[in-house]
């Protein structure tokens, strides 16, 4: 679903993201790793079209800025970016729109399910910052997506609610959608990935699937430290 | 050991120099600001002898009184809502929780305060042509004027202060005051209003004797200020003196008010310096109109209409009508206000010569909109729409408020300049041109820089663009020869450029960067 084809993204001298590849197939959840300043982000904004890079990134098989390719991605950006002048249910109606959707999507279900039902003559600019945060989830979700691409999505949320996510992951995955999710906090997503990057320096420094991670005597826990700890100065 | 306030006063300084030293850019436009002051200030010096002020000295210091009444009364009233600050939320955060007394943490306030006000000012210096050819301005007068202004909005913020430490939690207190704030404005409405019955047939003289009579030099603070700034314009010493001191007592009794009565002071700014704090996010990120911490009416709820790219539209118009004070942004019409005001002192110079005053001051008023605030959102990017669709649709929700803002402004401009109705049309359909071929500069600006470069080094090229852009029409129009031809060569210049300019960038939402970085 998501190819990542050596990716390169620079500001100035600086070289954010160096050569990467990855590949994320539909019912597989990927998870980025890595510590603060890795690149996770940057990576994040180039996969769904925020970003200019040089290299190749295709999402179904389409480039990922043409609108065939825009119609299969979902996001969730790191820090919830709402319009401070709409209400919770104005931007659910927002994105049922722009997304040319004639039902409501899944919106009945996310909004009760993060518990948003009753706050929607709620401004944006009213809401807390988890709340925010859930309401951005609802907007990225409404669509249906087939691949939805998560950065940092547990920061500010309640327990509830990051049990709640954490269901959602698994009930995407099974309907077969591919899921790339960004993260420095490894236990967040410890019972979630598929397989899981991590990112150091702007380079992906290693790669391992669930199945990989059976036969090793290393956890993924110890091999993120081994690679992070290692390159420290 | 020299006080940590102190050393972060003058490190703050010291970094504020040495960043603009080690940015070109932003060294680049300081000295093209300083040049461009420069020739404000000393070029066509005019021989007093042979140009002699054309204009009542009189008719600006009642202006200034207007100006510097209305700063202050907007900026201390809101010391009967969330208060006002002096300070930022690294103050906050670093300097209120620290072992220092809050006697001296008040005054690195004020001093930090007098720098921003100075600052504030800084646009008066521009004023200094029209200032010295209509009334024969001196530069030192005009370094008065501008003194006046800080000092207007140096006392606002510090009324606004006493005004919120005196009276939070205190109905009683909070009416009275606030009665007494209001009263003393009423009663001067009501002063003006008498004078201006008894003979209506001379507003302009009217209104120039009341600014410059005796209760006005007594009404407090803009007042004294405006006393203090005419007896230095007008050369009466002791009325400047006079004006001097009301304020140096003024400010004495409100600083002896916060170190005495209510020494702890800090909770009284806690709510605001956050408030402002958002307020400079938002104005940063291109928010303006979601920058100003009110209530919003919510009004009906719901897009209700919208497919698509169209979606943006529908969305836009919702969020307008949250956002604006009547028809238009709090911000349109002020910049309304102000080109009515200038242009009826200016009327001399005739219909194009306003328009032309009008349009230079329209630079600064035109952005782009919500497509602004849409570039620093993920949406724009995301929605799967052609992106030209997408553009169209964010620029459509301009379109009614740009004719709008036209209309209000050349209707009561034609009627009192006494301009033909056909002239008037031709105004609102060349500022809206105008309105356009700016859009189509930010959107040039936008698409040649998108993101990661300075801003300063942008704002620079966008004037130089905009000047490149609207060349055409200038040219046309004063080989036009009469108002009505060049009113329409400027129509027939800008909407070819403007249009030009926004195909080129067609696909500007295609290859810009997410700008929030």
């Amino acid at each position: 679903m998501l190819h990542v084809a050596n990716v390169t993204k620079s500001y100035g001298k600086l070289q954010a993201n160096k050569n990467l590849s990855l590949h994320v197939h539909p019912g597989e959840i990927a998870v980025l790793l890595g510590p603060n300043g890795a690149g996770k982000s940057t990576l994040i904004k180039c996969v769904t079209g925020l970003l200019r890079f040089t290299g190749d990134v295709t999402i179904g098989g389409h480039p990922n800025k043409t609108v065939e390719a825009k119609r299969l991605l979902g996001y969730v950006p790191e820090s919830p970016e709402l319009y401070d002048r709409l209400t919770v249910s104005e931007h659910v109606e927002f994105s049922r729109r722009a997304y040319r959707l004639y039902d409501d999507g899944d919106a009945p279900d996310l909004l009760a399910r993060f518990e948003l039902l009753d706050k929607q003559k709620k401004l944006g600019k009213e809401l807390s910052k988890g709340m925010q945060q859930k309401l951005s989830i609802c907007c990225a979700l409404l669509h249906r997506p087939r691949l939805v691409v998560f950065d940092e999505p547990m920061v500010g949320l309640d327990p509830h609610a990051i049990k709640e996510l954490k269901r959602l992951f698994g009930e995407l995955r099974a309907a077969g959608a591919a899921i790339l999710i960004s993260t420095h906090m490894l236990d967040s997503v410890a019972d979630l990935w598929d397989t899981a990057h991590i990112m150091v320096d702007g380079a992906i420094a290693a790669s391992r699937s669930r199945q990989e991670e059976a036969g090793q005597d290393q956890s993924l826990e110890e091999l993120f430290f081994s690679i992070t700890e290692d390159r420290q100065p | 050991m020299r006080s940590p306030l102190a050393y972060l006063l003058l490190t703050r300084l010291k970094n504020q120099v040495l960043s603009w030293l080690k940015s070109p850019a932003k060294l680049l436009y300081l000295l093209f600001i300083g040049a461009m002051l420069t020739m404000v200030v000393f070029s066509g010096r005019p021989d007093t002898a042979m140009n002699p002020a054309r204009r009542d000295i009189r008719e600006l210091t009642a202006g200034l009184f207007a100006l510097y009444l209305l700063l202050f009364v907007l900026l201390a009233r809101r010391g009967f809502g969330q208060g006002a600050s002096l300070f930022r939320l690294a103050d906050v955060n670093l300097i209120f929780a620290a072992p220092f007394r809050p006697r001296s943490v008040l005054f690195f306030g004020l001093i930090q305060q007098m720098g921003q006000s100075l600052l504030l000012g800084l646009f008066l210096l521009y004023q200094f042509g029209w200032m010295r050819q209509l009334y024969g301005v001196s530069l030192p007068a005009l370094l008065v004027i501008l003194f006046g202004y800080a000092l207007t909005v140096f006392s606002a913020q510090l009324t606004a202060m006493v005004l919120y430490s005196l009276t939070s939690g205190n109905d009683r207190i909070h009416t009275g005051l606030k009665f007494a704030f209001y009263g003393l404005l009423v009663g001067y409405g009501g002063y003006v209003l008498i004078r201006l019955l008894a003979d209506p047939e001379h507003v302009l003289d009217v209104l120039v004797t009341a600014g410059n009579s005796t209760t006005t030099r007594l009404f407090p603070v803009a007042g004294w200020i405006s006393a203090l700034v005419a007896g230095f314009v007008m050369k009466d010493r002791w009325l400047a003196l006079a004006g001097f001191a009301a304020c140096l007592a003024f400010l004495g009794l409100l600083v002896i008010t916060v170190t005495r009565v209510r020494q702890d002071f800090y909770e009284d700014v806690l709510l605001t310096t956050e408030s402002n704090h958002n307020a400079i996010t938002a104005r940063k990120e291109g928010r303006l109109e979601d920058a100003a911490p009110r209530r919003v009416r919510l009004g009906k709820v719901g897009l209700n209409k919208g497919s698509g790219a169209s979606a943006f539209y529908f969305k836009h118009v919702v969020e307008n009508r949250r956002s604006r004070v009547l028809l238009l942004s709090g911000q349109s019409l002020i910049f309304i206000v102000m080109v009515l005001a200038v242009s009826f002192f200016m009327r001399e110079i005739g219909l194009l010569g306003v328009f032309a005053f009008s349009s230079y001051i329209q630079i600064f008023s035109v952005s782009l909109g919500r497509l602004n605030r849409e570039l620093l959102k993920p949406y724009i990017y995301l929605v799967p729409e052609p992106p030209f669709a997408k553009l169209l649709h964010s620029l459509r929700e301009s379109l009614g408020s740009f004719f709008i803002e036209a209309a209000l402004l050349f209707v009561p401009l034609a009627l009192l300049l006494r301009a033909s109705p056909l002239s008037c049309a031709l105004c609102i359909l060349a500022r809206v041109s105008y309105a356009y071929l700016f859009t189509a500069g930010n959107l040039l600006t936008e698409r040649i820089f998108g993101a990661g470069t300075s801003k300063v080094l942008i704002f620079f090229f966008y004037f130089l663009l905009l000047t490149f852009l609207a060349l055409p029409g200038i040219v046309l129009a004063f080989l036009a020869g009469t108002e009505t031809g060049a009113l329409l060569a400027l129509l027939g210049a800008n909407v070819p450029v403007a249009l030009l300019v926004l195909f080129l960038c067609r696909n500007i939402l295609q290859t810009a960067e997410l700008n929030n970085r």
